[in-house]
């Protein structure tokens, strides 16, 4: 009641400011704190703080809030070039705080209270380094879509916590945060605007993605991506200095944090970024250590690490100096998966294999083979996981299979990681707030492992190959032309055997192909799909001649991104979708339709057609549901 | 500005097309995109997947034809190093004089540094490494380093003594220790080199350091902080697969204990995995040897 009482005494006062970029909260440390705001235009920044909602009695000074404008305005702490004129980035530090303590806060334009009057702007400090107190952190990568499946990712980690009654001590994002290009308006739109109400009160400690590489340089510093974080740089938040923003570590109570910028600094161990790493290491004295950086060593997601050389250099010039310092699990993106490791040392070679380098192959679930052991503090070689985690947002794929791994999921989703006590536990969440996998490390005693000769192995995955492109019979017969009517269903998923020939359509509604939205190749425009269904079922019944050489049949498409083809209730034709079908389909590969048909002839299908009366039913799949547009046009053509 | 039109109009290209999905997307996206229109901007752009993808011919295939469109700067820079990288010295020299000659930047002006280093050239390297960048690590390090060959220590110490004092890196601060050893300030350093020992978790860098300053006038503390350096990187190390970081820090214990044959093994190892010791504090990558 008397916090209501407060906030409404100032309440006359309360204008919501016309903020171009909202309050959020930067490099946490034992006693201090940065929070970080713009507005569109100059303001009389003030911001007060206390150790309860309803008592702000302290004021940051005004020489404490720096103020950071467009170049052209004044050149001094400049903001990349690329941000509106009238913007005004306001960067308070709280100064001789408390460890480990709650504190409130409020930003006024003069008198004129700018954030709502809410308990939700808060932050934490950090326990003291050293301390026992347990931490939370949620891990997330390749999430800047802006889209649905990102907004469902963050709602899902926060229903999760919200359940179990916890609340996040921090937050590490493994970079691509704001595609395409890391611009400002990227990040205003597809990070700050999305995780709003989480990094109000909670640090999200960031590495670069290679998107915001793309405007921001992790060499000088500078871009859209330095710009919204604040990095310790001079040891500030525990770990020895860097003297750059693009690679830093902190401590949160006995847990070191490294982040590493894995895209455009030198990665090979003569470059200043390895002889730091090996500097920290040596001088930290944590008992978990956990790293952090985007480009993984170890993935067969989206990308492959066997083949690219940002990936490799990670895992043969900076794993050696990790792991010899002892890391206990490390975080990367880039790659749009969620891939999990056994506990594993060594692993360096190129390929990468799993003989002589994985110590335990059990799955580190504490339900199933039981958590992963190790020494006590921190021992060089004990072990360490590998987790992928670029799911955070965009369209996830597969190309094959890292033998190190015991979890490999093709979802969207994010990770949420606890230490407490001897153990870390870590939950992998999916887009839909399922627990999709589940280990722990628990540290204790003295445990030696000998790397396993013949460890269990993960099955190997064979990705559906794009075939070449095949030109269409010129003497065909169209057995369902170009621009012919359809059964379709669109904005949710059919119930039961839609494929099977006697399958009931009569619900489902009748449109000309081609069907889609946006590119201006459609006939029956699906205006409500883009960020609210990804998948659109149609059927249609065909004529096959008595005569038809039934090895003849083919189809020409024209599709944007995907489809799976059926004929009177068989699968004959997949193209661009790696696993399942329907909503449970994943593994997709971007296709423009460009107003272009490709032709796939269908092979082996002739002991599924009938003379006369045969369906053909297709599923067509957008990559990502928040696509700029979407196509399905088939023709089903008969050649001589 | 059109330039950076143009840029972002690639990277929206080759994120349409998938590449921010796939290496091999992006080259196929540019591939198309360069058989419609062939652009300086759109060859360099699948020169540096190519290097992603490490396949430096097609890189330096892809550059070359870069600049027979235009003289691209982004261009130029990536085809120095490249050609640095295979040894090319003069025409990598020359490529990058013909950058500085479109603009000299400081960033350019550190890079030039470099390769003239690699190449042998200290004088040029020191000439351009002035002009480097003063925000950058390197610029300091390798400024120190050349000075240092020229056996001027103490102006080596000052460079990266002033330089750690303006970003604190603790890079700067660990060369500017061996910078000074090498000048003979030793009370200066050792009680900075006490300390981090007794506050690290692993001090073998550190007491290697420190074996160097009293081994003329500590036979036995030198002996014993090298055993102990060498009993913490054997247990760091894990031996079919070595740090090559800890692998020089042994080399460098076994050098200071009169073990010359096991320091010669050490840098062995060392060069097969792609690194050299060229200083106190710089190392230098090199090819990996068969």
């Amino acid at each position: 009641m008397q916090r209501i009482l407060f906030f409404l005494t100032l309440l006359p006062a309360i204008v919501m400011a016309d903020f171009s970029r909202r309050p959020y909260i930067q490099m946490a440390t034992e006693n201090s704190m940065k929070l970080v705001w713009r507005t569109n235009g100059p303001s009389d920044a003030k911001v007060k703080f206390g150790l309860t909602v309803d008592q702000l009695d302290q004021e940051v000074a005004a020489d404490h809030i720096l103020k950071r404008l467009h170049p052209d305005q004044e050149k001094k702490n400049a903001l990349h070039a690329s941000v509106p004129p009238e913007t005004h980035q306001f960067e308070a530090s709280f100064t001789e705080l408390k460890p480990d303590t709650t504190y409130y806060y409020a930003i006024f334009d003069g008198d004129k209270l700018l954030t709502e009057a809410d308990e939700t702007y808060r932050f934490k400090t950090h326990p003291i380094s050293g301390s026992t107190a347990p931490v939370l952190f949620w891990v997330v990568g390749d999430s800047g879509t802006g889209g649905r499946a990102q907004a469902q990712v963050h709602d899902a980690m926060r229903d999760h916590l919200k359940a179990a009654g916890r609340e996040l001590d921090l937050y590490l994002h493994v970079g691509d945060m704001a595609y395409g290009s890391g611009t400002n308006k990227e990040f205003d739109d597809r990070f700050f605007a999305m995780y709003e109400p989480t990094i109000r009160n909670t640090v999200c400690w960031a590495s670069m993605g290679n998107h915001e590489g793309k405007t921001s340089k992790g060499k000088y510093g500078t871009g859209p991506f330095y710009d919204a974080y604040i990095c310790p740089t001079k040891g500030e938040a525990g770990g020895l200095p860097s003297g750059k923003e693009a690679y830093y570590s902190f401590d949160y109570g006995k847990v070191h944090f490294i982040c590493l910028d894995s895209h455009d600094l030198d990665r090979r161990p003569s470059g200043a970024m390895a002889q730091w790493l090996k500097a920290d290491l040596e001088k930290t004295k944590a008992e978990f250590l956990v790293a952090f950086f985007h480009h993984p060593p170890y993935t067969k997601g989206s990308h492959d690490s066997d083949k690219e050389a940002q990936l490799i250099e990670m895992r043969e010039h900076i794993m050696p100096i990790l792991e010899s310092g002892g890391v206990d699990i490390f975080f990367n993106g880039h790659s749009h998966i969620y891939e999990r490791s056994m506990l594993i040392d060594g692993a360096y070679h190129t390929p990468t294999i799993a003989e002589g380098v994985i110590l335990d192959d059990g799955d580190g679930d504490p339900a199933g083979d039981g958590a992963y052991r190790k020494s006590a503090g921190l021992n060089p070689h004990n072990g360490t996981i590998a987790v992928v985690a670029g799911h955070g947002g965009t369209g996830v794929r597969r190309k094959g299979t890292i033998p190190l791994m015991k979890r490999i999921i093709v979802e969207n989703g994010s990770c949420l990681i606890s230490v407490e006590g001897d153990t870390l536990t870590a939950e992998m969440i999916n887009l839909h707030g399922d627990v999709r996998d589940s280990f722990a490390i628990t540290k204790s005693g003295v445990v030696k492992h000998t790397p396993i000769e013949k460890p269990w192995q993960p099955e190997p995955f064979t990705p559906v190959v794009q075939k070449k492109k095949q030109a269409s019979p010129k003497d065909a017969t169209p057995l369902i032309a170009k621009n012919s009517e359809w059964s379709y269903l669109a904005g949710s998923h059919p119930e039961g055997q839609w494929t099977a020939p006697e399958y009931d359509v009569s619900q489902w509604k009748k449109g000309t192909a081609g069907f889609g939205y946006s590119d201006k190749d459609d006939v029956t425009l699906l205006d409500d799909m883009r960020g609210k269904y990804s998948v659109v079922y149609i059927r249609r019944e065909f004529d096959l001649p008595k005569s038809a050489n039934r090895r003849k049949l083919g189809i020409n498409m024209s599709y944007d991104d995907a489809f799976i083809a059926y004929i009177n209730g068989k699968e004959v034709l997949r193209v661009g979708v790696d696993n399942k079908q329907g909503s449970a389909a994943d593994g997709f590969t971007l296709h423009e339709a460009n107003g272009e048909f490709n032709y796939f002839t269908l092979r082996g299908i002739e002991k599924l057609l009938k003379p006369g009366k045969n369906v053909l039913s297709i599923e067509g799949h957008n990559a990502n549901v928040d696509s700029s547009d979407f196509t399905l046009h088939p023709v089903l053509l008969l050649g001589k | 500005m059109t330039l950076w039109f143009v840029f972002i109009l690639s990277a929206s290209l080759i994120l349409k097309c998938g590449a921010h999905y796939d290496v091999n997307a992006a080259v196929e996206a540019l591939t198309e995109k360069i058989k419609a229109a062939p652009t300086a901007e759109l060859y360099y752009q699948r020169a540096i997947e190519f290097r992603a993808l490490r396949e430096p011919i097609h890189a330096e295939e892809d550059l070359r034809a870069s600049l027979k469109l235009a003289a691209y700067q982004p261009s130029l820079a990536a085809l120095a190093r490249l050609l640095s990288q295979k040894e090319k010295h003069q025409e990598a020299l020359a490529t990058a004089n013909q950058l500085l000659e479109i603009i000299s930047t400081e960033h350019h002006q550190l890079l030039m540094a470099d390769l003239a280093f690699a190449a042998g050239e200290h004088d040029r390297a020191l000439e351009a490494v002035k002009k480097g960048p003063i925000t950058e690590d390197d610029t300091h390090l390798l400024h120190a380093h050349l000075l240092y060959l020229k056996r001027q220590h103490k102006e080596a110490a000052t460079i990266l003594k002033e330089a750690h004092h303006r970003t604190k890196s603790v890079v700067l601060r660990n060369a500017w220790l061996d910078a000074s050893i090498a000048a003979g300030d030793f009370e200066t350093i050792l009680p900075i080199l006490n300390q981090e020992i007794e506050t690290s978790r692993f001090t073998a860098s550190h007491r290697i350091r420190r074996a160097r300053i009293l081994q003329e006038s500590d036979a036995a503390s030198t002996q014993a902080d090298l055993n102990a350096s060498l009993s913490e990187v054997t247990f760091r190390l894990n031996p079919k697969r070595p740090d090559l970081t800890l692998i020089n820090d042994r080399r460098q214990a076994y050098l200071l204990l009169g073990e010359t044959q096991k320091a010669a093994a050490d840098l062995e190892v060392m060069r097969k995995g792609g690194l050299e010791p060229i200083g106190p504090w710089m190392l230098r990558s090199i090819p990996k040897s068969e």
